[in-house]
């Protein structure tokens, strides 16, 4: 009796154990979705609802992004950071990329230029850091050049100067598949 | 072009996460396609390029024939990332028919992917000088893969006016994956936003011109493909228009006061509603002008603040763009308010102009010594006349107002706005419940309550039962009667057919001289036939009424249910000025919040409660200054 008891406790433990790590990932499969329709304040109190239990380190990546999105870098660089310490290569890597992006756009690009090498000493195959370095690193030196009023970057693409920030905001045209299960590398039939 | 990523495999589910920006992509400053660049004066060369347009990881070669230059060496080679060099070589040659002696240098190049490609420069060294080339952009095609999909194209207007709003699709072709979603360079001068999928768009036009579309890719599993660029003429606004901005049908309403007086000393509330369809976000609201007894007031005495409460239509947005303004009369006098006219232009190209009456306010003195406690509070005087009643008599929506009252005297004022507002929501019926909490925004002066769409779910569920009983009463009621057989053990049956019998039996009497049995054999064999014909119908209307009943009574279970949903959305009253963009102590933007302003519950966060508010912004606001109900 007790045996069966004792088995009854167990399979219940672990049936709402099962169920929370369930509620979890749909949070953030929800968040993926609100994300990817632009709809970020959505999709943080997606991911907030989340446990960070088992996502830990994904929840504060994904809601890194959100905040990047949402203008908050100095917020978002602390969930970065935060979801670097998981010690995921792919992950890390993809967070010191989107941090730069971030940082780039508020026209830090020294701190971007960092960020995207950090990115690519992880990652060294990801064409698109070493691009994006580049480009931060030109900028960086334009701007330590140029009056500081030059220097950041407007905040709507017009004109030729701002050619690379008006690639940069193809915020709606996003490659990426919110909630996909493949990751994508980068390809060469993307570019 | 960027490209997104993100993985994390977790507990076994391979979970995709994160963000998919845009990356700064190399800007091309070179010429195009192979062709000679500039050069050392002293050497003429020849440039190529084989095949003359290469496909992405495919070789190619870059051919450069140099007169009068020898033992060529490559010196330097800078290319774009994408470009990747497998090897070079130079030789002598000598054209026979010409004379003419050359060196030709090949470089074997690999690109990684399509597009216009850089090769920054290609720096010779030979044993009579040197010779720079560059930079060349080579173009590189795509795979053919790549470019075999079925066709996409631009969904858009051929022109639009400048600041306009329209919107912006891909179409494919029918059936194509609903995750389908878009790659491309958004075009300057075009606001864009995400509207609903990843293949349509909100655009605003924001300069005048061609404005070019460019090539899509557009990823849809086997429908993927690409859209060819198209162009949008963006035509100026017309000279009225050109100061609001103004593109859509709109509708204007100008309010104040609702008692049309005032004191000075005290901020009166003005509102410019500008609602219909159109370019909200881009336009601009007409001016305000005030004066005091026909003298005009400063410029800066309407301090304004601008809400929209807008979502995505087919023809830009929907909803209402709010100027509310505030206004503290200096001195006693009349007070008049007028906007002035508002010109905007439809998408036909119609221009009108809107106008609204102007307000007049009647400024009262400003009281000596401030008012009398109570006096001019509205909250506290629709609480005074339940105050004054006995206990027993106020009831539950009253008790909580008088809570709701304690509060307000303690100071604690949006603990106490939450709570009349918490009464007004749990009694929607109780008209002091609406009445004082109606008062209570009025005196915080932060914008209405939020409010329930449904009746609560209780009233639903008592009308539904009631329904349901009277349904279920008519149906048993309306159903048709079968008469027994006489079959053993249907006792019911058994008692018709006897009863039928008596029936049958009188009837027998008054035919008279027949035997008994003969007569009840003959009944019982018509009673049969008529069974076996069906019998007699019950009451089609009764239960046709019951089942009108039940379905409405199953209608209000589910109106009870939604009622129920909306009943566990939260609702909280944030009694503080600042809010947050996002929940974290190192937000750097702020959102300024109408202190008493009353929304949703989005979310939480520790030390953060996030809330959507009446004009459909997010403001993230820390804890201890948010009061639910």
């Amino acid at each position: 009796m007790r045996r069966r008891l004792a088995l009854l406790a167990a399979a219940a433990a672990l049936l709402a154990t099962g169920c929370g790590a369930l509620r979890d990932y749909d949070a953030v499969i929800k968040g993926n979705r609100l994300h990817g329709r632009g709809r970020y304040q959505e999709a943080a109190a997606s991911y907030l609802s989340a446990g960070k239990g088992a996502f830990g380190a994904v929840l504060s990546y994904d809601l890194a992004n959100v905040y990047a999105r949402l203008g908050e870098v100095q917020a978002a660089a602390e969930l970065y950071a935060e979801a670097r310490k998981a010690g995921d290569a792919s992950l890390s890597a993809a967070a010191f990329y989107n941090e730069g992006l971030a940082l780039y756009e508020k026209g830090r690009y020294e701190e971007a230029y960092r960020a995207f090498r950090s990115a690519l000493s992880l990652d060294p195959r990801d064409g698109e850091a070493r691009r994006n370095l580049e480009i931060a690193w030109r900028d960086w030196k334009k701007s330590a050049l140029s009056p500081p009023e030059r220097a950041a970057p407007s905040s709507r693409s017009q004109g030729e100067g701002d050619e690379e920030l008006r690639l940069l905001r193809r915020l709606e045209t996003g490659r990426y598949k919110p909630g996909g299960t493949t990751p994508q590398l980068p390809n060469p039939e993307d570019y | 072009m960027r490209s997104a990523r993100l993985k994390a495999p977790l507990l076994g589910l391979a979970v995709l996460v994160g963000l998919g920006a845009a990356g700064p992509s190399r800007a091309a400053p070179a010429s195009s396609a192979p062709a000679a660049a500039a050069a050392a004066p002293a050497f003429v060369y020849r440039l190529s390029v084989e095949p003359e347009s290469p496909m992405a990881g495919e070789p190619f070669a870059v051919v450069l024939r140099v007169e009068g230059l020898t033992r060529v060496s490559l010196d330097k080679l800078v290319l774009d990332p994408l470009l990747s060099l497998e090897g070079s070589s130079s030789r002598p040659r000598f054209e026979l028919s010409t004379g003419m002696r050359e060196t030709e240098t090949r470089l074997e190049l690999k690109a990684l992917a399509p597009g216009s490609l850089l090769i920054d420069s290609i720096e010779l060294a030979g044993l009579e000088g040197r010779l720079a080339v560059g930079p060349l952009r080579i173009e590189v095609r795509g795979a053919a893969k790549a470019e075999a999909g079925p066709l996409w194209s631009w969904e858009a207007p051929d022109s639009a006016y400048r600041y306009s709003t329209f919107g912006l699709r891909l179409a494919g072709p029918a059936g194509a994956a609903e995750d389908a979603f878009a790659s491309f360079d958004a075009p300057p001068g075009l606001a864009l936003e995400p509207a609903g999928d990843g293949l349509s768009w909100i655009c605003t036009a924001l300069e005048e011109g061609r404005l070019r579309l460019p090539e899509a890719s557009v990823e849809a599993g086997p429908d993927s493909g690409k859209a060819q660029a198209r162009s949008i003429l963006v035509r100026p606004l017309p000279p009225g228009a050109a100061a609001t901005r103004a593109v859509g049908d709109f509708e204007l309403r100008f309010e104040g006061p609702p008692s049309g007086k005032g004191r000075a000393g005290e901020a009166l509330g003005f509102r410019l509603t500008l609602s219909g369809s159109g370019n909200h976000p881009a336009l601009r609201f007409p001016g305000v002008a005030a004066s005091l007894d026909g003298k005009p007031l400063p410029e800066g005495s309407l301090s304004p603040r601008r809400s929209e409460a807008l979502k995505q239509g087919p023809r830009g947005y929907e909803g209402s763009s709010v100027l509310e303004l505030d206004l503290v009369p200096p001195a006693a006098g009349l007070l008049r308010v007028s906007p002035s006219p508002f010109a905007y232009v439809t998408p036909e190209g119609r221009s009108l102009e809107l106008r609204v009456d102007p307000i007049e306010v009647r400024v009262a003195p400003a009281a000596p010594g401030g008012a009398e406690e109570g006096r001019g509070d509205p909250f506290a005087e629709a609480v005074a006349a339940l105050e004054a009643l006995p206990e027993g008599a106020r009831g539950a929506a009253g008790a909580a107002l008088i809570a709701a009252a304690a509060s307000w005297k303690a100071g604690e004022r949006g603990k106490a706005l939450a709570q009349a507002y918490g009464a007004a929501r749990r009694f929607p019926f109780d008209a002091r419940a609406a009445k004082a909490a109606d008062a209570a925004s009025l005196a915080v002066g932060a914008g209405p309550r939020q409010r329930d769409a449904y009746a609560p779910p209780a009233f639903f569920a008592w009308i539904g039962s009631g329904l349901f009983a009277l349904g279920a009463g008519l149906a048993l009621a309306g159903r048709p009667r079968r008469r027994g057989l006489g079959r053993p053990g249907t006792g019911g049956a058994k008692a018709g057919a006897e009863g039928r019998r008596a029936e049958q039996g009188g009837a027998k009497a008054g035919s008279g001289g027949r035997k008994a049995g003969r007569g009840a054999k003959a009944a019982d064999a018509r009673r049969r036939a008529k069974a076996a014909r069906g019998g007699p119908g019950g009451r089609p209307v009764l239960g046709a009424a019951g089942g009108l009943l039940l379905a409405t009574a199953l209608a209000a279970f589910v109106l009870a249910g939604l009622a129920l949903r909306e009943r566990r959305v939260e609702y909280a009253v944030a009694w503080t000025d600042r809010a947050y963009p996002v929940p974290s102590a190192k937000a750097s933007g702020t959102v300024l919040v109408d202190r008493g302003a009353s929304g949703r519950v989005l979310g939480r966060a520790p030390g953060f409660v996030g809330l959507r508010l009446a004009d459909g912004s997010v403001a993230w606001v820390p804890a201890e200054a948010v009061y639910l109900y």
